[in-house]
């Protein structure tokens, strides 16, 4: 039932669903940002948004970027259990951190996944590999590094 | 590979899917205490779950959590749940925006919409465990009264839960 379109396509949305979606409508979907097929590849700064993960940590500033759909592990290693799956493209990023190699890279970056796979209480935060990540340069400039090793 | 669930009327549902839906969450219960659960920071980490674990349904205070559209909470209802649909709004002919399907959960507002089968109007805030429409709201969104395993005989809506000023 995924409708990842919803919100790209606002005057179906509003029709559809009345009142406080209209409002989230709006928030999602700044002036200008309205993505159609063949737009190019997405990956940008958002300096002000801010997140807080799974253990309280809070978080300002992410990276917006089309990603490759996959796995989201628990620490940045590959031998890391899988805990969730990004499903949807773009995805936004908290941080990004040297892990262990996986093949193409070992830079991680840090994000919530789109479904939960194991370890319920993580609710899906983790990294996934830079090589997931379709952005022009790894580390993505401006991203802030992960506060811990 | 996506994970795809029906998207049927969680009023009507909830109590047939109880039985297989129990034996969902044990699986995945088991899963999660093979592969361990990482307890890093305060409040929120969850215990593994194993089997005969007394229910949880508590209100849990000085913690962070924060919704896809800025909304921030310090104070939650973690409590047991039911596998259910997660709606953009407290209507069940609203688009679903994700599905619970690991227990507890942690709901930290509530709201009032139509009745569950039991006659209760709440609906409470929560993020579901995997997204469904809207992606960027990253599942969340309320479910009915019943989702939520309230200990017979709790006040209802849950005692010193905020409503959700935005609804």
């Amino acid at each position: 039932m995924a409708d990842r379109d919803a919100v790209r396509r606002p005057r179906r949305a509003r029709r559809v669903i009345p009142g406080v979606l209209c409002a989230l409508a709006g928030v999602l979907m700044p002036p200008g940002q309205a993505a159609a097929a063949g737009d190019a590849a997405e990956c940008r700064l958002r300096p002000t948004e801010q997140h807080i993960d799974w253990t309280g940590r809070r978080y300002t500033g992410d990276l917006l970027c089309e990603v490759e759909p996959g796995h989201i592990r628990l620490q940045s290693r590959s031998t890391s259990p899988v805990i969730g799956t990004m499903l949807y493209s773009p995805a936004w990023f908290v941080c990004w951190k040297q892990g262990s190699s996986y093949p193409g890279t070992d830079l991680w970056y840090l994000t919530q996944g789109d479904q939960v796979v194991a370890t319920p209480a993580a609710k899906a935060w983790g990294y996934m590999p830079a090589t997931s990540v379709k952005a022009p340069e790894h580390p993505f400039p401006g991203l802030a590094k992960c506060p811990w090793t | 590979m996506k994970t795809t669930m029906k998207t049927t009327k969680a009023n009507r549902d909830v109590s047939a899917r109880g039985h297989r839906v129990r034996s969902v969450l044990r699986r995945s219960a088991s899963v999660a205490t093979a592969l361990g659960i990482l307890a890093v920071g305060a409040g929120l980490a969850a215990p593994a779950r194993a089997a005969g674990r007394a229910p949880t349904c508590e209100l849990r205070e000085n913690i962070q959590l924060r919704d896809a559209i800025g909304n921030v909470f310090t104070k939650a209802l973690y409590c047991d749940n039911l596998p259910s649909d997660v709606y953009a709004r407290a209507d069940f002919a609203s688009p679903v925006t994700g599905w619970l399907k690991m227990s507890p959960s942690w709901f930290p507002c509530f709201t009032t919409g139509p009745a569950d089968t039991q006659g209760d109007k709440t609906w409470y805030y929560t993020q579901g465990d995997q997204v469904g429409t809207m992606p960027k709201i990253k599942g969340w969104g309320v479910v009915p009264a019943e989702v939520v395993r309230l200990p017979a005989g709790t006040q209802r809506p849950y005692p010193d839960l905020p409503r959700c000023p935005w609804f």
